[in-house]
């Protein structure tokens, strides 16, 4: 009881700076999802499009008559339809021009005039008129009564396919989990870091030592009590960044992607804690420890991608990131992020990467023991 | 009585350096027993030994009557050691402290209470005992440091230079507790370089140089060993002429004198009246004199002249 009470203790003296850890994580994951605001969920909406017809042909009415199916036709005055493109009330303008009919039935390009926003309900509306005009072109070369090929046209335009989502994540709490959990690889390691390398040394400290070898009470006894607090303590902070991961992002976190989440951070502890311990093994001096811990966890944290997306980041940078936990670590959660469903082939592409986390934590763990054991005693 | 520590033969090697060359001696219970020696003398390397902080090459230790090893944590429970670097925890209080290392060798809660206690009061830490390390003096520190080491009540205490940087008041204080701790019943290893404490405090005395025993035995026993006696200083008028100077020095019981301003100091040999012939020799020459007084060697006069060094070089 004597070393959990003492560990309790020092733990206590620290407590600020795993507090300030966590404050960080949870500013980070709170600015992320202001941010974010407005952008989160697809928006299911008609474009707003104004068409005007030049032609007044049977060909361009049945043209007007499909977009109205898709879109939402503006009966705007010609005159305001400029301000309306500027103000994102109209998302596209299409003319269609004289002797359109006229045209298609003789093969040529009619001259199609358009005017958009660039944004995504005007690419959708210029989408649906570019397939109207290719259909009928394919249809004109073989049938030159313009009834029957608004018929066939028709037919084909109108087939539809049953399409089964097999998901109904939402985008918007994907996002934020995986923000999330990307940052806490800082975090994590930073907290786990701190504390055992903190811990550690100041239990290895020579003069400590001494004390404790000529005491009545096993070394080894002492180590295994130490090595047991510190695993509790880097579980309860695990623990924590979990269920505050559920206060930020939500239900999301109990989903099926959630809980890929939470397992692939509990490897990660575990790469962490076993880090940590070796760290502590080499260090001697605790006025070492902020600078390692920055080195290590801040440096891992910007090279693989914690802070700013993967996307964004050079190959190179990559390249090397290969050889840090937090890479492979952030790459399941990126994967878990584009991922619709977790089905047999999503498990093949993220069990490599966690089972490299395993092996980060076993490599970590022998050295540790390896450099405790090459330690002289004083 | 019994011996609480024997040593019979220790060799200990440093590679091609002997630290220590058969060492043999013994500690008596309820004794302190001073070890002196000049720096790397081996003092530390022998305690160390004894507590098996180190492994030796040759020769046997026994603390009462049992093998030390390692793995004697029995015989561990009932040795303290205070170590000459202050050991505690920055990040505890003074009670937590000597909480901790007391909890070390006593696992019941209500007596190591009262353990603490103890110590507390040994060594008058009670009004700092929500005071972490960092907030207290020197001295407070070292007296924190022989709390941790000594609050379970140990049969034998090693202290290792435990007054070294310390206020005199701080100094009193830890000898009055180490005597206290002795009354007790405990039995005390103690290494300095500070030869009046030695002389204050210690029963037997071991004088240690190049990891051999130059003299072990009482203060009187050392004493003994030297050819000199008594030290004869006179404060004069003025420096006395060669020629005086070389009929004192030509007395038998002479063994050294030095002329230095104003103050005559004459080593006698061992013997009797010295300061009486000297007074009367001063009176028919007519030389007068301030102040005359006659002092006996010290440890510190017998450890120069067994290694030829002062104990501090």
């Amino acid at each position: 009881m004597t070393v959990f009470k003492t560990y309790l203790k020092v733990l206590n003296r620290y407590k600020f700076t795993v507090i300030l850890y966590t404050a960080l994580l949870i500013g980070f994951a709170a600015i992320n999802n202001t941010a974010g605001t407005g952008q989160q969920a697809f928006e299911a909406r008609k474009p707003n499009v104004y068409i005007e017809d030049l032609d007044n042909s049977e060909l361009s009415k049945d043209f007007i008559r499909y977009m109205d199916t898709k879109c939402e036709l503006s009966h705007l005055e010609k005159e305001y339809t400029k301000d309306a493109l500027f103000y994102r009330q109209l998302d596209y303008y299409l003319t269609i021009p004289k002797n359109f009919e006229k045209d298609i039935l003789a093969s040529k390009n009619p001259e199609i005039q358009v005017e958009k926003t660039g944004d995504f309900a005007s690419y959708y509306a210029n989408m649906l008129s570019e397939r109207y005009i290719k259909t009928v072109q394919v249809y004109a070369s073989t049938q030159e009564n313009v009834s029957a090929l608004i018929k066939d046209v028709k037919k084909n335009l109108d087939t539809q396919t049953k399409v089964h989502m097999e998901t109904t994540l939402d985008k918007a709490s994907i996002r934020s989990i995986t923000n999330y959990y990307n940052f806490a690889a800082y975090s994590l390691l930073a907290g786990v870091m701190y504390i055992i390398g903190l811990v550690m040394t100041t239990f290895k400290r020579e003069e400590i030592q001494k004390r404790m070898v000529v005491s009545a009470t096993k070394q080894g006894s002492i180590q295994i009590k130490l090595w047991l607090c510190n695993v509790g303590y880097a579980l309860i902070l695990w623990a924590s960044y979990v269920g505050i991961s559920y206060v930020i992002c939500g239900k999301v976190v109990f989903s099926q992607h959630g809980l890929y989440y939470i397992l692939n951070s509990f490897l990660y502890l575990l790469c962490a804690t076993s880090l940590a311990f070796f760290v502590a093994s080499l260090l001697k001096s605790r006025e070492a420890i902020n600078g390692i811990v920055n080195v290590v966890a801040l440096g891992s944290a910007f090279l693989c991608g914690a802070f700013l997306s993967v996307n964004l980041l050079p190959e190179f940078v990559l390249k090397i990131a290969h050889v840090l936990p937090a890479y492979w670590y952030i790459q399941t959660n990126e994967f878990l992020r584009g991922a619709e469903v977790i089905n047999t082939s999503a498990l093949q592409v993220m069990y490599p990467n966690m089972m490299m986390l395993v092996f980060f934590t076993a490599l970590f763990f022998g050295l540790t023991i390896l450099t405790s054991k090459m330690r002289t005693r004083f | 009585m019994n011996n609480c520590i024997e040593v019979k033969d220790l060799v200990k090697e440093y590679k091609e350096l002997r630290a220590i060359d058969h060492l043999s001696f013994e500690v008596k219970e309820g004794e302190i027993f001073g070890l002196l020696g000049p720096n790397g003398s081996g003092k530390s390397t022998t305690m160390n030994c004894l507590l098996s902080l180190l492994k030796y090459q040759e020769g046997q230790i026994k603390i009462f009557g049992q093998e030390m090893k390692p793995s004697a944590y029995e015989l561990k429970r009932r040795i303290g050691v205070v170590f000459q670097d202050v050991a505690v925890f920055e990040e505890l209080t003074v009670y937590e402290n000597i909480d901790y290392f007391c909890g070390l060798y006593i696992k019941d809660k209500e007596t190591r209470k009262q353990y603490v206690q103890d110590a507390l009061d040994l060594v008058a830490l009670n009004d700092y005992v929500k005071f972490v390390p960092k907030k207290l003096s020197g001295g407070l520190l070292r007296r924190l440091n022989i709390a941790c080491g000594i609050a379970h009540k140990p049969d034998l205490i090693f202290l290792d230079e435990p007054t070294v940087a310390v206020d005199p008041q701080s100094r009193n204080n830890i000898l009055d507790g180490i005597l206290t701790l002795n009354k007790q019943g405990a039995a005390i290893v103690y290494t300095t370089h500070y030869m009046e404490e030695v002389e204050i405090i210690c029963d037997r005395i071991m004088i240690l140089d190049k990891g051999k025993i130059i003299a072990q035995g009482t203060k009187e026993e050392l004493k003994n060993l030297v050819t000199m006696d008594e030290k004869v200083t006179v404060e004069l008028d003025k420096d006395l002429p060669q020629e005086i100077l070389a009929q004192i020095q030509s007395w038998e019981m002479v063994h050294n004198l030095s002329m230095r301003d104003k103050i005559l100091e004459v080593q006698f040999k061992q013997g009797n009246y010295h300061l009486s012939k000297l007074v009367i020799f001063l009176k028919e020459k007519h030389i007068p004199y301030h102040k005359i007084y006659s002092e006996l060697p010290t440890l510190n006069d017998v450890f120069l002249e067994l290694t030829g060094k002062e104990l501090r070089d």
